[in-house]
């Protein structure tokens, strides 16, 4: 089944064309790695599907659905979810509480204030599953800024998936992060993604992940892209190769 | 029947408010432009150049060199920016601890000075309210219709205008004023080539300050100065800022014009809701235009 | 799994109950001694609950209001109109008056506050304040302006007081207020605790990534202030009754300083930092008030906390407290 349907979406920002005519179609399930040099768009994509920025023109069809003109919290509701490019948690909190705030989210039990949370034992048991499932228990009561990049990187996508997502868009979940450790995060992402069936968009800017995680890759440049395919067509185009490491090091 | 001696003093009033905020305001968008701070403390600055004049100022021109007008016209103020300049100088460490540091500081701090000056405020000079209006009234009136306008306004408006230009020529045309400028564009970007930043920061909180204290000055002639002054002319000075986008240097002027001109409007149709009305006003802009109407320029 | 929150909600609520049973036990005692020190802990008490409101929305909620004079002025005005308008001097009825009045205000203002933060809603909050406050004097044929609304007596119970002692009086003023500050202290203890104090919490700390986890900042923002209001308006209810005068003062831009001041001192985005920062500040002041310069050290002290102590006294009896009990520990 389709599940996200884009349709010659457009954004310029002044003379900028960060997407510049996009049209693609998601299916139910798929899991397509997104890879492009600098500037290439990838970020507004994830922006203007997610609802943090508005297309000038196009349209975002989810489900059979316009969501084009949506906002944010209807898209979140819908069950479209994103993580961003820079660590982007609640930074006085801890691990625990983190995931936690995106269960009551989830819950819609951000109005509840009459009880106290050891109330809530649904949750609770969710927070310790998905603290299972990305090996952060023994950091779950640590402050969230005082535990290592790689595992917050690691915090942000669990509390994009602690929401229950249809759609879920990593923005670059290893960027930042030793490349020792990047495959550890890939893999129990793409686990998470197995476990859940979830659909995924995972912007990639390594090019050893894309090519060891993805299946489906799509190639951005300028706004556009300019390939789309199984993994092992796209590592063999030497013309995406050159653009990809030109404009990596341009 | 509005007739045409009530128009012109109406006008006129609106420029005289102009001038008053637009010294209070350049000051406030300066420090925030260079040093990102919204510094709550600035009109204080102004009330301690009004208090200056009437506490001092004016009795030491008068004790020197007799009741005469053009000194009066001129030192008073001088000696305003001079004592604000100092204080400025004083308190200069706290904002070099509180650049960088998060706006819940910023606010903390600077309010915590606003306390503390205009307590200071009441122990020099008391709970009364204080005037110094000799040179107002030795200034005299134009008669315009069965209007009054008084000549002092007139210098005060002429001041500023020279002062307006004063500044734009210091900011756009010397050394330092172009390091100002660019600090407050991107002060690592200036630091790193090798500008004096701290030089920079200190000619900034200096510069504004005594802007503020000759403003003081200028207006205190034609009013009276009291307690709790500082904290009126915050809510109208952010205002201001918040009209014209906060850190434009047009903006504090266009934000200082249409702050007196819903002044002079809502004074006359409901006095009673005066604030109120202009806050409403700055809210809107703030709704449709964020950026304020300087069209969120910088300078 | 519960044991997790255990450790995060801390052992705030007892020490809160402890301190107050402390004060509660020694107060007549004090009282008897001084007169004068037995009504500055009368004040203790009524303030906490503003401070419970302020910390709510400044420590849990990361939005600093230089206006809560505001809701204290509506909650003082409400129980004066109702005496002098209505000739209600039930101290029960003040109080709900009080809550809706407050509550009112602060749907009305909230609903366009909330949307600004940081310096925004600071300066919006001072300015709407100072307006309040100059509608009370140019308002005075109905408010008293200066003169303000005196007020006899307040009744509890439907019984009247006024053939009571002073003493006696104050004794029961004291002992009400410290029954309505125990359960505020425990109903905010419970909301701060809760999914929505949680959630509050995240606002604070990241809103661009609240709102995409799917979460209303600016309702859950009103809901907080609202809530923030309904305390202060309380304190506002009991400071008319306790000193049976409402005067413009109480909504004046220095009453804001006060409640930021007293918050700070105790601690804030700590539970019990209102309580301690109540009793510490209406302490220093009475010490303060004999010289006339109390705003000058009340400035000097808010920039000396922000630099010195951000997390207030409570931050520092903590970390007192868990370093006597980890030297207990390895000891034993
Ligand atoms: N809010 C904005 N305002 C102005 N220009 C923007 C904005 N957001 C993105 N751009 C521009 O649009 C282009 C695409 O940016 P985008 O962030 O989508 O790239 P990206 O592919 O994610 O790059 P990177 O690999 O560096 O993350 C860039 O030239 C960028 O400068
Ligand atoms: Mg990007």
């Amino acid at each position: 089944m389709e599940i996200l349907k884009l349709v010659n979406l457009k954004k310029y920002f002044g003379g900028v064309r960060a997407l510049d005519g996009i049209s693609t179609t998601l299916h139910e399930g798929e899991v397509v790695t997104i890879i492009g040099p600098n500037g290439a768009g990838k970020t507004t994509l994830i922006n203007t599907i997610s609802g943090y920025v508005f297309p000038d023109s196009g349209r975002i069809i989810y489900m059979n659905e316009d969501i084009t003109k949506s906002t944010p919290i209807e898209r979140v509701n819908k069950g479209i979810v994103r993580s961003f490019q820079l660590v982007n948690t609640f930074d006085k909190l801890t691990v625990y509480e983190n995931i936690l705030v995106s269960l009551i989210s989830s819950r819609k039990y951000q109005n509840k204030m009459t009880k106290t949370l050891d109330s809530y034992t649904d949750i609770l048991e969710e927070a310790e599953s998905i603290l299972k499932l990305f090996e952060l228990g023994d950091k779950a009561d640590n402050l969230i800024t005082s535990i290592s990049y790689g595992d917050r990187k690691l915090v942000d996508v669990a509390i994009s998936f602690a929401l229950n997502p249809k759609l879920i868009m990593l923005d670059e979940p290893t960027s930042g992060v030793a490349t020792k450790d990047k495959d550890d995060i890939m893999k129990k992402i793409l686990e998470a993604i197995m476990k859940t069936g979830v659909t995924a968009m995972i912007i990639e800017h390594d090019m050893d992940i894309v090519f060891r995680y993805g299946k489906r890759v799509m190639v951005m440049h300028q706004g556009k892209i300019i390939a789309d395919g199984g993994v092992e067509e796209i590592r063999k185009d030497e013309e995406i190769k050159k653009i990809l490491l030109g404009g990596v090091y341009a | 029947m509005i007739e045409l001696g009530e128009v012109v003093v109406r006008i006129y009033n609106i420029f005289f408010g102009t001038s008053v905020l637009f010294l209070i305001a350049v000051g406030l968008n300066l420090i925030y432009g260079v040093m990102r701070i919204v510094n709550l403390t600035h009109p204080a600055f102004f009330t301690l150049g009004c208090y200056t004049v009437a506490g001092l100022g004016v009795g030491i021109v008068i004790s020197l060199l007799g009741t005469s007008l053009t000194p009066l016209l001129i030192i008073p103020p001088l000696i305003a920016a001079l004592i604000v300049v100092i204080a400025s100088l004083i308190v200069f460490p706290l904002f070099i601890y509180m650049s960088g540091k998060g706006d819940e500081v910023q606010l903390l701090v600077t309010y915590g000075l606003l306390l503390i000056f205009e307590d200071v405020f009441r122990l020099i000079w008391g709970v009364e309210p204080l005037r110094a209006s000799q040179a107002y009234e030795m200034a005299g009136s134009l008669i315009v219709g069965e209007y009054l306008i008084p000549v002092y306004n007139i210098y005060v408006i002429l001041s500023a205008l020279i002062l307006v230009l004063l500044l734009w020529l210091l900011l756009f045309k010397t050394k330092i004023g172009i390091l100002i400028r660019a600090s407050s564009m991107d002060i690592e970007m200036t630091a790193a080539l090798g500008a004096d930043v701290k030089k920079v920061l200190l000619v900034t909180v200096l510069l504004a300050g005594f802007l503020a204290g000759l403003g003081g000055g200028l207006y205190l002639p034609s009013a009276s100065v009291m307690l709790g002054m500082s904290v009126e002319l915050l809510v109208l000075a952010f205002v201001v800022v918040v009209i014209g986008g906060l850190g434009s240097f047009l903006g504090s002027f266009v934000g200082s014009f249409i702050v007196s001109v819903l002044r002079t409007i809502t004074l006359m149709l409901f006095p009673e809701l005066e604030l109120a009305l202009i806050y409403i006003v700055a809210i809107l802009i703030l709704t449709f235009k964020p950026e304020g109407l300087g069209g969120g320029r910088k300078w | 799994m519960v044991e997790r929150l255990k450790k995060a909600f801390g052992d705030d609520l007892r020490s809160n109950f402890i301190l107050l049973a402390i004060i509660a036990v020694i107060y007549p005692a004090i009282y008897a001694i001084s007169p004068g020190w037995g009504i500055v802990l009368g004040h203790g008490i009524t303030w906490i609950i503003a401070l419970l409101g302020f910390n709510l929305l400044f420590g849990y909620t990361g939005l600093l209001s230089f206006g809560h004079a505001l809701f204290l002025g509506i909650g003082a005005y409400t129980a004066g109109f109702m005496y002098k308008y209505l000739g209600i001097n039930s101290i029960e009825l003040h109080i709900l008056g009080s809550i809706l009045s407050s509550a009112v205000v602060a749907l009305a203002i909230g609903l366009v506050v909330v949307r600004y933060t940081r310096i925004f809603f600071a300066i919006f909050m001072l300015a709407i304040a100072q307006v309040f406050w100059s509608l009370y004097y140019k308002f005075y044929w109905i408010t008293g302006g200066t003169d303000g609304i005196k007020m006899a007596r307040f009744s509890i119970l439907g019984i009247s007081l006024e053939h009571l002692d002073f003493t006696t009086y104050h004794h029961i003023y004291f002992y009400f207020t410290t029954f309505l500050t125990t359960i505020l202290i425990y109903l905010m203890w419970r909301i701060v605790n809760s999914p929505f104090g949680l959630t509050l919490k995240a606002i604070r700390d990241n809103e661009v990534r609240a709102k995409f986890i799917g979460i209303d900042i600016y309702k859950m923002r009103l809901y907080a202030f609202i809530i923030s209001a309904i305390y202060a308006g309380i304190t506002g209810a009991l400071v008319a009754n306790h000193h049976r005068l409402v005067t413009p003062d109480i909504a004046y831009w220095t009453t804001s300083g006060k409640v930021v001041f007293a918050t700070l001192l105790g601690g804030t985005r700590i539970f019990i930092g209102p309580l301690i920062g109540s009793f510490i500040f209406h302490v220093i002041e009475s010490f303060a008030m004999r010289f006339i310069y109390w705003q000058l050290i009340m400035g000097a002290f808010i920039i000396a906390i922000v630099i010195l102590m951000p997390g207030g006294i409570a931050q520092i009896l903590r970390t007192f407290v868990e370093s006597i009990r980890h030297s207990g520990r390895i000891g034993g």
